[in-house]
């Protein structure tokens, strides 16, 4: 990666901390539940609806919802594009890394 | 470590959080092997059919046993993941035909030299192979994953295959009794993982949303 590609900016959708958490748990995962990421992130109920909201809307997880016996779970699962999008962004800290090592 | 590589790999090692799955199968491994021990050493054939019968009915139950409890205990308090098929890498591959090769080698020099039982060469080889196996798989997920309990099966696995390898146990009896240790220690590190598990998370968080 070359010095003006160093410069651009990071994916700002994954860039910011919760968001990056729940990316970094469905990168390892199939799939995750609500409970899991919220433990995972500490972030409030509502705050952990936004963020996911904002990571589907962006195309980079898909949120589903099913009933285990009489209690409803709701599950999200990375995209092909987050995949993408996530590699991306390692490769973006690793070279910023690099370049200021 | 990084942030990031720390969340990884907690959801890595979440599976290994309630130590529900080391209780469940360690008791069906703990019950075949102390059958097949007993067989070996009594010599009653209605124990050596017991013990293949528990293998047969207890192996699969327990999976289908370890996710009920997990829907009931684990999922409702910390969550739910759910873990992509493994896939074996390149790496993995080319060690599993290592071990295969070195195994079958080894057998054929047994049969050239006219042993041909399992109580004989093969059967020493089979059950050493199978521990030093059994054994690295533990310290290798152990050392992966970070769960230092791991380390407890694989040294006591580790072990019972150097004293299988000294002592003249035939493979029945080595077997069952590496069933029988192995069982006995994922047993008693279960029951204290999911002990600690239940004390650091005694309430099911409310209904999400």
């Amino acid at each position: 990666m070359t010095d003006f590609e160093f410069a651009a900016d990071p994916d700002r959708v994954i860039h910011e901390p919760a968001r990056l958490k729940i990316m970094s748990v469905l990168s390892v995962a199939e799939s995750a539940d609500f409970v899991y990421l919220m433990g995972e992130t500490a972030l409030t109920r509502g705050n952990l609806s936004v963020q996911l909201t904002r990571l589907e809307e962006a195309g980079y997880i898909t949120i589903a919802k099913e009933f285990v016996g009489r209690s409803p779970r709701t599950t999200a699962s990375m995209t092909q594009a987050g995949k993408v999008a996530f590699d991306e962004y390692r490769a973006y800290l690793a070279s910023l890394l690099k370049a200021t090592s | 470590m990084n942030e990031i590589v720390k969340t990884q790999q907690r959801t890595r090692g979440y599976w290994y959080c309630d130590g529900i799955s080391e209780l469940v199968g360690g008791f069906a491994m703990a019950l075949v092997g102390f059958l097949m021990l007993a067989s070996a050493r009594t010599g009653v054939d209605m124990l050596a059919t017991m013990a293949l019968m528990a293998m047969i009915l207890l192996f699969p139950a327990s999976a289908q046993v370890v996710r009920v409890l997990k829907d009931r205990i684990t999922h409702t308090r910390t969550g739910y993941v759910k873990y992509p098929r493994p896939t074996i890498s390149k790496g993995r591959k080319l060690l599993l035909l290592a071990l295969f090769l070195g195994t079958a080698l080894v057998m054929l020099l047994a049969l050239w030299g006219g042993d041909y039982s399992l109580e004989g060469t093969v059967g020493k080889v089979f059950l050493m192979g199978a521990g030093t196996g059994i054994a690295v798989a533990f310290a290798f997920r152990a050392a992966k994953l970070r769960i230092s309990r791991l380390y407890v099966n694989a040294v006591a696995v580790a072990a019972i295959t150097i004293a299988s390898g000294f002592s003249g146990f035939g493979f029945i009896e080595g077997m069952g009794l590496l069933l029988a240790v192995l069982g006995s220690t994922s047993v008693i590190t279960g029951v204290i993982a999911l002990l600690i598990y239940l004390s650091r998370h005694p309430k099911a968080p409310l209904e999400m949303p």
